[in-house]
């Protein structure tokens, strides 16, 4: 059997043989699944933040029946001076929570931070709320807290929502923010 | 060189026979490794990151480093639907204009149902995380604050007081520049 007759023999057996052009398509799309898996993965970005927000809970009492000494302390409550912070597409309007529920009809007692071009002035809204909270506390003796609630209108975009939500905990120095569903003006 | 068993001789001769005519069923083995590989890598990639195969495009901004969080939403609009999507793959989707939280009954129950198993995974570690007791939402640009109201009420609903955006965190050099542009972002441009 010499290298010549190899050779040929193999030659022939592969011009015999039919590539069948299914598994050829086959091939390609998966190898292309596979690489599409692959350039996703490289190209995901990895660092990942989180601006959090809470719903707030009402207080009640939890029975120890285990006499565990187990004790659920409140930090902050939900007051009618809590701060509220209402977002339209026009700008901001700011005061405590009485003055958009109980006393919703006076017009002394609401701040408004218009947008200028429909950009919103998130700066000067806080600003204005470490002006207005310090003004408070030396006319009324209301402490400042640590908690807002935020009530944007239907219409703004959830990054823009975010983006003031991050502001008011990174700059308005509140610990506590939180998105409300929505007031009926 | 000759083998000293015939039965290894006749086996080599046989395996020569053999390699030497074509064969028709070659590529299913081929095929068979093909597709495994093909089933692994996909198992490997979606189950290292819960964000691979979601089609949410999140908010570059630098918020807090977190740690991953166990309960994870991405919330992405389509066709006048609204879809939330778990990192184990169960899909929620509603109507943009949902009035009621009936609607969203579905999702509360598994939302109680994955706070339960959290809830049971702490009693039995006796210990908990603080990324445990978290909703991480990725929520998409395109989406507006309408549209998420109403998830808003479902974790009420399910007894979740504790929740964050998922933002994705730019490099601390780069993050005040963008953070400057995206403070300029109008509220008609979406």
């Amino acid at each position: 059997m010499t290298y010549r007759w190899m050779t040929s023999r193999t030659k022939k057996k592969s011009s015999d043989l039919e590539w069948p052009i299914v598994i050829a398509t086959i091939g390609i799309l998966g190898l292309s699944v596979i690489l599409g898996f692959g350039f996703r993965a490289v190209t995901m970005q990895s660092r990942y933040g989180v601006v959090s927000a809470e719903i707030p809970v009402v207080q009640a009492a939890v029975k120890d029946l285990g006499f565990h000494n187990f004790e659920e302390t409140t930090y902050d409550s939900l007051k009618d001076n809590t701060t509220a912070v209402l977002m339209t597409l026009k700008g901001f309007y700011f005061g405590d929570l009485a003055s958009f529920s109980s006393a919703i009809e006076r017009n002394d007692n609401k701040f408004v931070v218009p947008h200028v071009d429909n950009i919103p002035r998130t700066g000067d809204l806080i600003v204005d709320l470490e002006k207005w909270q310090k003004n408070r506390t030396a006319k009324a003796n209301i402490p400042r807290d640590n908690v807002l609630v935020f009530v944007p209108s239907g219409d703004i975009p959830m990054p823009i929502v975010i983006q003031v939500l991050a502001q008011l905990k990174e700059h308005g120095n509140y610990a506590r923010v939180i998105l409300g569903g929505g007031f009926a003006l | 060189m000759k083998p000293r068993s015939p039965n290894v001789y006749y086996a080599m001769m046989a395996a020569k026979q053999r390699l030497r005519e074509s064969s028709s069923w070659y590529p299913f083995p081929c095929l068979i490794s093909f597709f495994l590989v093909l089933l692994l890598t996909a198992h490997v990639v979606l189950s290292t990151n819960p964000r691979a195969g979601h089609g949410a495009s999140v908010l570059p901004l630098s918020g807090e480093e977190a740690e991953d969080s166990v309960i994870w939403f991405s919330v992405t609009s389509e066709d006048g639907k609204i879809t939330v999507a778990d990192n184990n793959r169960r899909i929620f989707s509603w109507s943009e204009e949902v009035q009621t939280i009936e609607s969203l009954d579905a999702f509360v129950l598994h939302l109680k149902a994955r706070v339960n198993e959290e809830i049971k995974s702490a009693a039995l570690s006796k210990g908990i995380y603080q990324s445990q007791k978290r909703v991480v939402l990725a929520v998409d640009q395109k989406l507006k604050y309408r549209h998420f109201r109403p998830i808003l009420y479902a974790l009420a609903e399910a007894g979740i007081s504790n929740y964050g955006f998922e933002t994705i965190n730019l490099y601390d050099e780069n993050a005040s520049a963008f953070n400057d542009n995206a403070s300029r972002l109008k509220t008609d441009n979406f």
